[in-house]
């Protein structure tokens, strides 16, 4: 193949590429727009007196903890007070070598309890089960090593409620979002999982482990991140919420059937995106046995997490996100292009493994062979143009539209400078910042190919952020 | 770089298609940017009219909880909305007397003719806001109206037209009305539940009790849940039938776990002995409720049942058997060959000691 002949073919075939993948979030921001509203519309009788009637499905909440001393007791002091009627809250303490176990022995006052054995998943060894002397719904389990995943399935095995609720340690629920998050099981008992929206809690003011202000973050890298959840969470999920293909829920904050959860065989311990791998696994295995289910999301109850303000812990997210979304691909492939699949198996699957998989590879590839054919002659200024204005403009456009979303919905940002803001970041994040998380994620699938062992890396969390800021 | 698969590729035809298509982008990007700002500027108008509205009517509303206030400032028609949100805010906030109060305010501003106009909107919102003002004011001749939309296949609104009924004329809406709320098996069984716990009538008991005569398979699933719910007493007789000839195992379980009906004992005899666990565990449940210290052998017998929540719910009632004690509990511990038996005695045991 001559030079010129690579380059006619790469300028086309990059150019078809991003307008089928511009085409594709077209049609998800549609669906999202319609189903915003009308789900806005519908949840207006939240208007009627909330009492509750003891038919409410009880919640176990579960909180994996590996050295969290600094934050565990801010956090389940914050879960004690959601609205919901029934709910227990079970930490699970996976090996921590600091005092995260000392600390929430003394502040809720733990005793040891004989809790009788039910292990339905297989886990690392339990050493022991505390419960709270002060809070009737606490519970401690007190475990060897085995990580997140790990954690949730020894979680799951104790958790006394049909349904159950992960959540990370260091996020931050909004008072009302178990109420919130439910509705879709009541509504459908075949609801198998939902779940909600997280949002970037940097530079929000927090009182009392709730955040009772949304503010923007200082930080521009926080700040794209909020503008890029804002795009995944408002027209990612929604979009595909209706055809009941998504496939993910983020780990940060979820409802799950619990026995749904145990048919499919629990979280998996050996991957690295085990909330994305638990959901494709759900969808693969009650297509496989034609049950009745659905997976959903809720946008309005909100999870506030804490995102990374520094590049090198961003990396670290970015290449386990993708190196997730690989195993969880490549682990359930058998559902894409199924017989059965139906809308997962024929288009949310092949969307995520050519869009969001290979995708960065692509997309940064593409930039460069038009960038250098170009410099080279070898492309025409009215195609590489025609190429950057797909490729650029129409991901802005996208990213703008998200922030649309939020205005027409929830205007969690009561500042109007706020508003300008998010909208001028979500515009700059395409250049540059989306550029630089492709080349990470390029990163996360090379480590794939070589089989390089997937670590989780050091998650700086110090939550500086927030300090000064919490409210008196 | 002239053609591509037989198509004549004119790079001055690309550029103007490039440039166009860079100019649209701009322009649909910035028409977005003032579409956020407009929706702004609207919400931030709404929130500064609301904020004057509240300055005026907030503390006349609020005057409600002691008496009907002499004078009311005049109700400007932009505002109808707003004091239409207020009223049902506070109307929710309050009970007893400064309902009345309210409903004295919103009548002689004439809230009800705006609330009627609004069920006939498009707009569910609006619909749904006029059919709970409609509930709240129990406005009479809103009847045929909130009727038919009770019956309209709209859950949401459906739903909310029934407890609107229910306010107006509760006699009338439990008569009428309750054949249509047991068909309604799409209706979500814990917002029934709180319609049916706000009428809170014995009535209701005895009528859900006769609708289990007849019901399907669903509607009987929904219907002891809300008896359950209620805690209906008048319903034993009606659960021992359906224990007795029911082949649901479900619906078995359902009849079994709020069970206290001592005359049923031979039933949950019957029922403990169950293929499926969760009819075994709610028998367990109604043996500890009902069950004499005679019975703990039958208990003692599932402590090592393959299903966790039967062992678990059996130790349970073995505690709340009349005159057990812990010591009898640690012996029936000691006897027992089992390591599961064992471990769930000591569970209980603890919870006891913690409780």
């Amino acid at each position: 193949m001559t030079i010129s002949k690579f380059f006619l073919f790469s300028q086309w075939f990059f150019t078809i590429y991003f307008i089928a993948l511009h085409m594709c979030y077209l049609a998800l921001n549609a669906i999202a727009i319609v189903n915003i509203r009308k789900y806005m519309e519908q949840h207006s009788v939240n208007n009627l007196p909330n009492i509750y009637t003891g038919l409410e499905t009880p919640i176990s909440l579960l909180v994996p903890a590996f050295n969290e001393e600094l934050s565990i007791i801010d956090s389940v002091q914050a879960l004690l007070q959601l609205n919901y009627p029934d709910y227990e809250i079970i930490v699970i303490n996976d090996g921590s070598t600091d005092n995260t176990l000392q600390v929430l022995i003394d502040h809720f006052d733990l005793k040891v309890f004989p809790e009788a054995e039910y292990s339905r998943l297989k886990t690392k060894q339990i050493k022991r089960i505390y419960v709270s002397k002060k809070y009737s719904n606490i519970r401690v389990i007190d475990k060897l090593n085995g990580g997140k995943a790990d954690s949730l399935n020894a979680g799951i095995n104790i958790a006394r409620s049909p349904l159950f609720c992960a959540v990370d340690a260091d996020s931050i629920l909004q008072t009302n979002s178990l109420d919130r998050i439910v509705q879709p099981f009541i509504e459908d008992p075949t609801t198998i999982a939902a779940g909600g929206t997280v949002r970037i809690a940097n530079g929000c003011e927090i009182n009392k482990g709730f955040v009772t202000k949304a503010n923007l973050p200082h930080n521009p890298l926080a700040l794209m991140q909020v503008a890029e959840y804002l795009r995944a969470f408002l027209f990612g999920r929604l979009g595909w919420s209706p055809m009941n293909a998504i496939l993910i829920i983020s780990g940060a904050f979820g409802l799950f059937r619990k026995e749904a959860v145990i048919h499919v065989g629990g979280y998996k311990t050996d991957t690295i995106g085990e909330d994305m791998e638990l959901i494709v696994r759900m969808h693969r295995i009650f297509k496989r046995d034609k049950k009745p289910y659905r997976i959903t999301f809720v946008p309005d109850p909100i999870c506030w997490t804490e995102a990374p303000e520094d590049l090198k812990t961003l990396k670290n997210q970015r290449i386990r996100w993708q190196r997730g979304l690989s195993e969880s691909l490549m682990s359930n492939l058998g559902l894409m292009f199924n017989r059965n699949g139906g809308v997962v198996g024929w288009a949310a699957m092949p969307y995520m493994l050519f869009f969001e998989l290979l995708g960065p590879l692509i997309e940064l590839f593409g930039i460069i062979t038009v960038a250098l054919g170009f410099y080279f002659d070898y492309i025409s200024p009215g195609i590489a143009l025609l190429f950057f204005t797909i490729a650029f403009g129409f991901g802005m456009l996208l990213s703008v539209v998200a922030v649309l979303l939020e205005e027409m919905s929830f205007h969690i940002y009561s500042n109007p400078m706020y508003v300008v803001k998010l909208f001028f970041a979500s515009i700059i994040e395409n250049f540059g910042y989306r550029q630089l998380n492709s080349y990470w994620r390029m990163i996360a699938m090379y480590q794939v190919i070589t089989k390089k062992k997937a670590k989780w890396g050091n998650m700086t969390r110090n939550a500086s952020w927030q300090k000064g800021k919490e409210s008196k | 770089m002239e053609s591509f698969l037989g198509y004549n590729l004119d790079s001055e035809l690309m550029l103007r298609i490039g440039v166009n298509l860079m100019l649209t982008v701009v322009v649909l990007t910035i028409a977005v940017f003032f579409f956020v700002i407009i929706l702004r500027i609207l919400l931030l108008y709404h929130n500064y009219r609301k904020e004057q509205f509240i300055a005026l009517w907030r503390p006349t509303l609020t005057e409600c909880i002691i008496g009907i206030p002499e004078k009311l400032p005049t109700l400007n028609q932009k505002y109808i909305h707003d004091f239409i949100g207020e009223w049902n805010s506070l109307y929710g906030i309050l009970g007893g007397i400064s309902h009345e109060n309210l409903i004295s305010v919103a009548i002689k501003l004439k809230i009800h003719v705006a609330a009627m106009m609004m069920l006939i909107s498009n707009h569910p919102k609006i619909q749904l806001t006029g059919i709970i003002t409609l509930g709240n004011m129990r406005v009479k001749q809103a009847w045929p109206m909130l009727e038919s939309i009770s019956k309209s296949e709209q859950v949401f609104l459906s739903i909310a037209a029934y407890r609107a009924l229910v306010l107006i004329d509760r006699e009338k809406a439990l008569v009428d009305l309750l054949p249509q709320l047991i068909k309604r098996t799409d209706w979500p069984a814990s917002m029934v539940a709180k319609i049916l716990k706000d009428i809170d009538n014995i009535k209701v008991c005895e009528l859900l009790a006769e609708a289990c005569e007849n019901a399907t398979q669903d509607q009987l699933e929904n219907l002891i849940q809300y008896i359950n719910t209620l805690k209906c007493t008048c319903t034993t007789e009606v659960f021992r039938k359906i224990l007795s000839k029911e082949k649901d195992d479900h619906i078995k379980s359902l009849c079994l776990k709020e069970l206290n009906d001592p005359l049923a004992i031979d039933l949950v005899y019957k029922h403990i002995a169950s293929q499926r666990w969760h009819v075994r565990m709610h028998a367990a449940v109604a043996l500890g409720n009902i069950g004499s210290k005679k019975d703990a052998y039958i208990l003692i017998n599932l402590l090592d049942d393959e299903h966790w929540w039967v062992r678990y719910r059996a130790a349970q009632s073995l505690i709340r058997i009349p005159f057990m004690s812990i010591d009898d509990l640690l012996e029936i511990k000691d006897k027992h060959k089992k390591n599961e038996a064992k471990s769930i005695i000591d569970q209980v045991i603890a919870e006891k000691d913690f409780a």
